[in-house]
């Protein structure tokens, strides 16, 4: 039940009897009427329940993107309906316009779409629609809302992906077409070619080179089918702002272009998300299948407020790699959660994998260090300098254990953790 | 925006103050006010009156004189001395009322009222306010008393039997002689009581017997006389509900038209129905789930913030000294665990400065003031600089 605009005039045209028979009772006799009229008007409007609705929309995009969200609205009573749709979406789902006006004939069916431009990752589920149909009068009009199931995954834009083009070219350097200067005990024997100018005489291969009249040098291709797990660590920590994204979004940012490079490395890549339990585990063979995956599987995971389990997140680690492998630690060096949580069980991690901790850093906190202008200013330098130097100290404990730290701002995290393995990739230290 | 609405909001209640002053402190404009001690009000009549044992009644509506006067009086006086607001059905009210007192006193009325009291006397105004010398010898008045602030004069119509004109208007004529007394009317006009009305005394000034004007001439002593005739005098002051005439329906409510209040009611019905209308919203309000997303460096600050409300300079200042020092060592090529001594001789060499000053800046006294530490946090930073660019 809902009333319109009209049913407001309605009431006001009683000032016509009112003036030609000015008493009370005029006015309640009128209001009398308008009740009628109103009561008769939503008999006569139809049921919006027997609308029959159908919802198309865009399963997934990228933050940034827009799509709609299309719903087809079939009339199949006698009457046509007339009224209002509201396909109601949440505020971050960026519906720009979630109000429709319906006019269905009899037995018709209609298209509305509302556009979407989301403001915020992870899923966007629709509300349910309300549908507003208007009686023959347009005084009174009967409303109803139906859940017509909806979502809309919205992905991390995942930014640095403009830089894959020059990260492969690195890879494709060490891919079997150069002689190796350095041979790693990963390394993998290629393939023999005429020694060129330039190439390393260490790898000349004398027998080969014997054989025939030309020199004759040894190719390596950098070692395959290693193994690299990826941990997110969306505890508690990763929820603070960084400008104006979340840690975790520069976390995801950087082990989706790790994902990216070491897959088209050929190396099995999985990807671990979880604070207090595991939130996410993503894996495959198939490298376009694996990033697709991890994109859509991270999208919806924010950070909760939850201190880290590490117990927990190693012993995935360990359940899902048995030889040696490389394990990305994505978390921040917040030294009081890391080292009563991380530091107890990075030992034991560290004895039997390559273990790297890569850290957003905050470069607000450098800013604030460089404060000289006043005494409040020199007051927030001290904390800031305090802040760097626990986290030095959190870095130089993991040092200690082997585990090499990179702490980087957003920007740059996610090039520093690619180019770092890269290093090792060249240097066969997987 | 919020400064121009602030300024706005200080105008307003300015002008809100200015204007309740006003209001207050306003005289209360009606002439001859019985409590009104300014110059145009007659509290000082009143106090003589009362002075002389006369039992003053003073009522401001047109009922309440009808209500004193249920019983007919003879010893009863009954004075309009401002009739500015007493309306024609007032004063016709006032004449049936008024049938058996003593004497009705009007001061300046005019020809409306003057036929609603059922008298034969015309109103003229003078426009100007001037002394009038009686000539004549009647009850309240003496050959010789002179009235002052004359501002009406009354011509009595009809030659009824009995009728008393005091006070001429005379008109200075061409060889400097006064001609036709009574020929341009008269300042005070009394009318012996008959079947229509009480006996009536109509004097031309309102004005003469105020605060200010009493005391000109012989005006307090013809208003005593004039008012204390009966040892009970009625003082009627109208208030400005007398004013309306009564046909069509009594009070206010008569100058509107009838379907007003029903179209008023139809209108509040109208509100409550736009209420209903705006007041359905179109489906459930939609709840954003919300991530927590607190800024990274809020805890640096929480702890800068710290540091500074318990005025830990000793502690900022090492925590600053620290950090310095560990940079010094990277730039320098210094280990780790190398002694200070040995930081402040090579940062001496890399910079030129004394080992000595080096020393106190990186390991002296903790600083014991705000603007101290300040300083110590900018040559520690010249001193970086330096060591970093040699």
């Amino acid at each position: 039940m809902a009333l319109t605009s009209r049913a407001i005039w309605l009431v006001l045209l009683g000032i016509v009897p009112v003036v030609l028979r000015p008493t009370a009772s005029t006015v309640w006799l009128w209001l009398l009427l308008c009740a009628v009229v109103v009561g008769i008007d939503w008999w006569l409007a139809p049921n919006p329940r027997r609308l029959e609705i159908g919802r198309t929309v865009t399963p997934s995009l990228r933050l940034g993107d827009s799509t709609d969200s299309t719903l087809l609205v079939t009339n199949p009573g006698p009457r046509r309906a007339v009224g209002v749709l509201r396909d109601a979406w949440p505020p971050s789902a960026g519906a720009a316009r979630t109000r429709h006006t319906l006019r269905i004939p009899a037995g018709e069916r209609t298209r509305v779409s509302t556009p979407l431009t989301p403001t915020r990752r992870g899923d966007r589920v629709a509300a349910p629609v309300t549908v507003r149909l208007r009686g023959p009068l347009g005084v009174a009009a009967r409303q109803a809302s139906l859940v017509v199931p909806g979502q809309v995954r919205v992905l991390h834009p995942f930014p640095s992906r403009r830089h894959i083009p020059s990260r492969l070219a690195v890879l494709r350097q060490l891919d079997g077409r150069a002689a190796m200067r350095v041979r790693g005990q990963g390394t993998e024997f290629d393939s023999l070619r005429d020694y060129v100018e330039g190439d390393d005489v260490r790898s000349i291969d004398w027998r080969a080179t014997a054989r025939r009249r030309d020199l004759v040098v040894r190719t390596w291709q950098p070692e395959q089918h290693r193994r690299v797990v990826i941990v997110l660590d969306t505890s508690r920590t990763s929820a603070g702002r960084i400008d104006d994204a979340p840690r975790l979004d520069a976390a995801m940012d950087a082990a989706l272009f790790l994902t990216a490079i070491a897959g088209h490395a050929r190396d099995r890549v999985h990807v671990i998300a979880g604070d207090r339990t595991v939130r996410a585990h993503v894996t495959g063979h198939d490298r376009v299948g694996l990033l697709h995956d991890a994109i859509s599987e991270l999208a919806p995971i924010d950070a909760r407020l939850v201190e880290a389990d590490w117990r927990t997140l190693a012993a995935e680690v360990t359940r899902t790699v048995s030889q040696r492998a490389l394990v990305v630690l994505v978390t921040p060096l917040e030294s009081s959660a890391l080292e009563e949580g991380l530091l107890p069980v990075l030992p034991a991690l560290a004895a039997r994998h390559r273990v790297v901790v890569a850290s957003v850093a905050d470069p607000a906190v450098e800013r604030l260090a460089r404060g000289r202008g006043s005494a409040t200013d020199v007051y927030a330098a001290a904390a800031a300098e305090r802040t760097e130097s626990l986290r030095g100290r959190t870095a130089e404990a993991f040092r200690a254990l082997g585990v090499e730290v990179l702490d980087e701002p957003p920007e740059e995290l996610p090039l520093a953790l690619v180019d770092h393995y890269l290093a090792l990739k060249r240097r066969g230290l997987l | 925006m919020r400064r121009v609405g602030a300024w706005l909001l200080a105008v307003l209640v300015g002008m809100g103050a200015l204007a309740a002053i006003a209001i207050a402190t306003a005289p209360s404009g009606e002439a001859m006010d019985p409590e009104d001690t300014g110059p145009t009000g007659g509290a000082a009549l009143l106090a003589v009156l009362e002075q002389q044992g006369i039992a003053v009644d003073v009522v401001t509506s047109i009922t309440d004189v009808s209500n004193a006067l249920r019983q007919r009086d003879e010893d009863v006086t009954v004075v309009v001395p401002s009739t500015r607001n007493l309306g024609v059905d007032a004063a016709a009210t006032l004449r049936e009322a008024s049938l058996g007192v003593g004497r009705v006193v009007l001061l300046a009325p005019s020809s409306d009222q003057l036929d609603a009291m059922g008298t034969d006397v015309t109103a003229l105004p003078i426009g100007a306010s001037i002394p009038v010398e009686s000539r004549c010898d009647i009850g309240p008045v003496d050959r010789g008393d002179t009235l002052d602030d004359v501002t009406m004069r009354y011509e009595a119509r009809g030659q009824a039997a009995g009728v008393r004109t005091c006070f001429p208007l005379l008109v200075q004529s061409e060889d400097g002689g006064e001609e036709g007394e009574g020929d341009h009317g008269s300042g005070l006009v009394d009318l012996p009581s008959t079947p229509q009305h009480a006996p009536v005394t109509v004097v031309g000034t309102t004005a003469g017997f105020t605060n200010r004007g009493i005391t000109d001439e012989d005006n307090a002593a013809l208003a005593l006389r004039l008012f204390g005739g009966s040892p009970r005098l009625l003082w009627y002051q109208p208030g400005v509900a007398d004013l309306a005439s009564s046909d069509g329906g009594a009070g206010g409510s008569g100058l509107l038209p009838r379907w007003l209040l029903p179209a008023v009611g139809l209108v509040c019905a109208g509100v409550v129905v736009l209420a209903l209308v705006r007041g359905r919203r179109l489906g459930a309000l939609v709840r954003e789930p919300l991530p927590v997303v607190i800024r990274a460096v809020e805890t640096t600050e929480a702890r800068g913030r710290l540091y500074r409300r318990a005025q830990d300079r000793p502690r900022a200042a090492a925590v600053l000294r620290q950090a310095s020092l560990t940079r010094l060592r990277q730039r320098l090529g210094l280990r780790r665990g190398d002694p200070v001594e040995a930081v402040a001789r090579a940062t001496s060499a890399a910079t030129g400065r004394p080992v000595h000053e080096v020393l106190d800046l990186v390991a002296g006294p903790p600083p014991t003031d705000d603007a101290a530490l300040v300083r110590l946090a900018q040559d520690l930073s010249d001193l970086e600089e330096k060591a970093h660019r040699p």
